[in-house]
């Protein structure tokens, strides 16, 4: 009877309160002798920094601009001062390497295909409804790691019959050299390259990342300031932008939004997000309703229900939008692509079945209406 | 933690109040804390009978011969004796400690490695203090210095140990690590190290005293940044009220019994990086329990030496330390402290 | 082994103790009752079944409703959507993280099987006196601190003895016991919801019911896959306000209601159960308050039951309710409007007969927890005045 037993009774003391107190210092004390792997040292070189003398930087990523001082790290905790070069700590080194079908982050992007998800730690927010915080909102010397160059990758993914890789989890501007450096591997290698990012970045590497990038999400989680501030702790002037420039790049777009029980699940949102997108990015981009489930410092409030999110579906179709979904449900639904103009289903997915009924060379077999998104 | 309760007590600064409010605080975290540290804080309950701070004390301890590079061991040793013997009112340095500590406490020195070589609590005053906790029955086995990496201890100059029968002197990451689960604190969710959750019934803080470009001054509060897993996302704002809220984390707070400051170098400029032109020689200690006066005759300390070399104050170039009145408001310490200069007797 | 021999004794000795204290019906499911002949009128006497085959070891089975998040695993079968880093197994102590995926160690294993009268649910509106096959595995995501199960609900599958009984074979099982279908019930039928489904398909297949006792502490969205092939559900409604879900459970009221609702607009036969527990959920005004919420939401037609609290687990230190308070409970329910509240473990109590509504004849008499000796309902109608009584009769 004791197969796994020993397993579940450790897992359980770990699990209660009680067994904390049990089990306090006897096995910190006996584990220091097989401590885990050292984090290896930061070998590659950060880009979009400038020094400003004394062995300070000044990283000119995001708009935060951090000033970081010798041996220290941004605020992303990923990217380090030493001796006055600015580092990537985090380049080859992800938290979470998975197989995972597309559908989990893109709607239009190679329907019914595996995807390589690749996320490292730290994170250039510190939304409290983060369900990855194990991993973003924490060193990277305290979430799993694991080595794994872009090539690395681009191999794995070939090998495990990925037809893209998708940089998510965290927020990948915070490894952005990694990210960058795989996606432009993948192209050469005839793998798409995908990412789902907050938009909290500059111009300037926004625009190199929309040339490697083949389809990025946008999380436009809340509209209005005050929302980014208090649940994300940054200004949101850059997020809108964000998705506004990568509407008119040559990179597709979907926008995400987390639907919070209590804060963004109501009409209002839906009503401003909707015209806003009408008039930035265009009816044709898809909007993806993520539901929330309890995590990190939002455990009190209830999951999205169900049916809200329905009725939030309907009222932003009957706005304008061609493509909602509802996303990030336990068991996908019904995510099927209908075509913009002749309403024929192009695309059929239900569940974990995806079948291409009339799409050819991204536009609609009907109609011959061009619907966006990675479709080879 | 009840912060609001406290906020209303923010006119007392009695330092009892401070301590039963903080016990009763860390008892209601005895999830976070484990029985061992419970029952090291009620032995402790014991031994604090008669025992009354003088509310808001500071110790400031100037030797100029504490030595170059390093403290001079023993005149570390005697520098930490009158200046407990003052800060408690007690004439003998082994009965004060022993009010502090007890043969069963696990006794944590966070130290502060951040600055190198040159700028980190030095070896001879840690060897000083654990000679005093020895001295007080402390077995050296139940005694950790530590700090966040055990890279930054080693270029600080501490040689790593985990010997029995020495103390351990480790970084975070060789003592088991951090918290599977976050703790939450006023606008501050983080993990804790495991040395202040679990191993220590006790912490000693013995940081450095340095200018910090962004939250102005960095002392005995701040040093508390390399306990938590995530500091980096708590500097927005200068800091303000993020600093505050993780030293009135309940086990933190709760175990902190005595801050001994290490002065003998400090940064008025270029902080918290070592950078040589920053850097002046106070040679001094500063002892205290109370983390908010400590810290404000920190502040000054660094106002007064800007001063003197013709450096704007702090608040000039908008960083000064707003987290301290946070603090003094939140009802953690008194931000008027009362001084006590020591030096040694002729010798 | 030696484990097996320790478990089979201590099982053996808490059924003799739950026997002889008459705790026969449970918060959410009922202990088992060993050796104790009773009849449904005549005929089927309730017993464990013997000569199940034993499982050697906790099995993994991947589970369901689940997300990957990098790190850990976010489970999300019930409202406390853990995150299970690796290795970790939630606090129902039946999902596990292995591996970066989710297992369920339960699947195929139940600890308890046994012939069972459906009374005990207790579900009254369904096909009374029938013989089921009652089933549960170890684990719950509850704590209640009156739990009458705990052996098995507050431990793990390592912990207990478990049958080695895939879906298939428990079906033929309940065929060849000559029952009329599956009832989940003694633990939490819903957080071994990847076998409780498989389960339910199977006995449909072959022509069972399924019937489900559950404290409904679970997302909507394994609830709405669940409820499509079970023919009766039976909730535990156990307080009414979120401090005592809190301090008592450890869990929260609104997914419950939330819950309840969603059974009802399923159309599947629903029937809710309330434990008074004296001091902590006795209040009239409270308990009012559930009532009248019940007759907002799920209708008059709905039974309710209220069930008397006996001293168990942890909370042994308070007295059992007495009758009279329960009686008047019921009669706070009554007055709401709700058509059918019974009494529950009152044994002998009048409360827990059927009465037509309309003409005020008896219609199904019950003695004891389960048996039944008088059923005067003809094709789900009154046999005296011909109104139709709710229910599933056939």
């Amino acid at each position: 009877m004791r197969v796994n037993g020993c397993i579940s009774r450790r897992e359980f003391l770990h699990q209660t309160t009680a067994g904390i107190a049990v089990c306090a210092s006897a096995p910190l004390l006996s584990n220091q002798g097989a401590a885990a792997p050292a984090f290896p040292e930061p070998a590659v070189r950060a880009r979009y920094w400038e020094p400003l003398g004394n062995n300070l930087v000044r990283c000119k990523l995001e708009p935060r601009q951090c000033e970081i001082g010798d041996g220290e790290r941004g605020v992303c905790g990923v990217r380090e001062n030493r001796g006055g070069v600015y580092y990537s700590v985090v380049h080859s080194l992800p938290s979470a390497v998975n197989v995972a079908p597309v559908e989990e982050t893109f709607l239009h992007a190679l329907p019914g295909s595996k995807t390589l998800q690749i996320g490292t730690a730290g994170c250039n927010l510190q939304c409290k409804f983060c369900n990855t915080w194990q991993m973003s909102q924490t060193r990277p010397e305290e979430a799993p790691f694991q080595r794994l160059s872009p090539q690395q990758a681009i191999d794995m993914a070939k090998n495990q019959g990925c037809k893209s890789v998708c940089f998510t989890y965290n927020d990948p501007v915070v490894c952005f050299e990694y990210m960058c450096d795989t996606a432009a591997l993948a192209r050469k290698n005839g793998i798409k390259a995908l990412c789902h990012t907050a938009g909290i970045i500059h111009d300037e590497p926004l625009s190199d990342l929309t040339k490697v990038m083949d389809s990025i999400v946008v999380d436009l989680k809340g509209t209005t300031k005050a929302f980014y501030k208090e649940l994300c702790g940054v200004d949101a002037d850059r997020v809108y932008n964000t998705a506004y420039r990568v509407a008119r790049s040559n990179c597709c777009l979907e926008i995400a939004s987390p639907i919070i029980t209590g804060l963004n699940d109501n009409k209002g949102f839906v009503t401003v997000m909707s015209r806003w997108m009408l008039q930035n990015v265009g009816a044709g981009v898809p909007w993806q309703l993520r539901r929330f489930y309890p995590a990190y410092q939002m455990m009190d409030l209830a999951t999205t229900s169900l049916i809200t999110m329905k009725e939030m579906q309907e009222m932003a179709r009957s706005a304008g939008l061609h493509h909602v979904y509802l996303c990030n449900l336990a068991r996908p639904g019904d995510n099927s692509i209908l075509c913009s103009k002749c309403k024929e289903k192009v695309v059929q997915r239900i569940a974990e079945g995806c079948e291409i009924l009339g799409l050819k060379e991204g536009k609609c077999s009907q109609c011959g209406q061009a619907i966006k998104g990675v479709w080879q | 933690m009840d912060f609001d309760r406290q906020q209303g007590h923010a006119a007392e600064t009695n330092v009892d109040l401070k301590r039963r409010y903080s016990r009763r605080d860390f008892l209601t975290s005895v999830t976070a804390a484990g029985g061992a540290a419970l029952l090291g804080l009620q032995t402790r309950g014991e031994t604090q009978v008669g025992w009354n701070p003088v509310p808001g004390a500071v110790v400031r301890y100037f030797d100029p011969k504490f030595g170059e590079g390093d403290f001079d061991v023993t005149r570390a040793k005697r520098a930490l004796d009158e200046s407990i013997c003052a800060l408690t009112k007690l004439k003998k340095p082994v009965t004060a400690w022993s009010r502090l500590f007890t043969p069963g406490d696990v006794v944590a020195i966070k130290i502060n490695c951040l600055g190198g070589p040159n700028l980190s609590t030095r070896p001879g005053l840690v060897q000083a203090i654990i000679q005093n906790l020895t001295s007080a029955g402390v077995k050296p086995d139940n005694i950790i210095v530590f700090d966040m990496k055990n890279r930054e201890l080693t270029m600080a100059g501490f040689s790593l140990s985990q010997a029995a029968g020495t103390p351990r002197v480790a970084g975070s990451d060789a003592l088991g690590g951090y918290d599977t689960n976050f703790t939450q604190q006023g606008t501050v969710a983080t993990r804790l190290s495991k040395v202040v959750s679990t191993l220590c019934t006790a912490i000693i803080n013995v940081p450095i005293l340095k200018d910090h470009k962004i939250v102005g001054v960095t002392a005995a509060m701040k040093n508390y940044f390399g306990v938590i897993d995530n500091p980096n996302k708590y500097h927005g704002n200068h800091g303000d009220p993020h600093v505050a809220d993780v030293y009135s984390i309940p086990v933190i707070r709760g175990k902190e019994r005595l801050i001994i400051c290490d002065a003998l170098n400090a940064s008025f400029e270029g902080g918290p990086a070592y950078e040589p032109k920053g850097v002046w020689r106070p040679s001094c200690l500063l002892m205290a329990t109370d983390p908010v006066a400590h810290d404000y005759v920190a502040w000054l300390m660094v106002e007064a030496e800007r001063q003197r070399r013709g450096l704007q104050p702090l608040a000039k170039e908008g960083r000064s330390p707003k987290y301290l009145l946070t603090a003094a408001n939140a009802g953690l310490g008194s931000k008027s402290p009362r001084v006590i200069d020591l030096q040694p007797q002729a010798a | 082994m030696d484990e097996n021999f320790e478990h089979d004794n201590s099982r053996r000795e808490f059924l003799k103790t739950a026997a002889s204290l008459g705790i026969l019906t449970a918060c959410s499911g009922c202990p088992l009752i060993a050796d104790t002949a009773v009849y449904r009128g005549k005929d089927y006497p309730v017993k464990v079944i013997s000569n199940l085959p034993k499982k050697e070891s906790v099995t993994l089975k991947p589970a369901k409703y689940w997300k990957d998040t990098g790190s850990t695993v976010h489970c999300l079968l019930c409202p406390k959507y853990c995150q299970l880093r690796e290795g970790a197994m939630g606090p129902c102590r039946i999902r596990v993280n292995r591996n970066g995926k989710l297992y369920s160690t339960v699947y195929g294993s139940p600890c308890i099987v046994a012939t069972n009268s459906i009374e005990q649910g207790p579900i009254y509106h369904v096909t009374p006196g029938g013989r089921y096959l009652a089933v549960g595995t170890a684990g719950c995501n509850l704590r209640c601190k009156y739990c009458q199960n705990w052996q098995y609900s507050q431990t793990t599958a390592d912990d207990t003895t478990n049958y080695d009984l895939p879906p298939e074979k428990l079906v033929s099982i309940a065929k060849q016991m000559n029952c009329r279908g599956i009832l989940f019930t003694f633990t939490e039928a819903v957080l071994c919801i990847e076998y409780s489904m498989d389960i339910a398909r199977a006995a449909r297949e072959a022509g069972l019911k399924n019937a489900v006792i559950t404290a409904a502490y679970v997302d909507e969205e394994p609830l709405a896959d669940f409820l499509p092939l079970l023919d009766a559900i039976r909730i535990d409604l156990k307080g009414f306000t979120e401090k005592f879900y809190k301090d008592v459970l450890a869990a929260t009221l609104s997914p419950v209601l939330n819950s309840i609702k969603t059974a009802k607009a399923s159309g599947k036969w629903l029937e809710v159960v309330n434990m008074v527990v004296p001091g902590l959920n006795d209040d009239p005004v409270e308990f009012r308050k559930m009532a009248e919420w019940l007759m907002q939401n799920v209708g008059p037609l709905t039974p309710f039951h209220v069930s008397r609290f006996y001293p168990a687990y942890k909370l042994r230190n308070l007295p059992s309710a007495s009758v009279s308070t329960v009686e008047r409970m019921r009669k706070i329910a009554k007055e709401t409007g709700l058509r059918y509240v019974y009494v529950g473990n009152c044994p002998g109590n009048d409360g827990q007969n059927t009465y037509c509504y309309k003409c005020g004849q008896m219609l199904i008499h019950r003695i004891g927890y389960v048996s039944v000796d008088k059923m005067e309902i003809r094709n789900g109608k009154c046999r005296f005045c011909n109104t139709s009584i709710p229910g599933v009769w056939t």
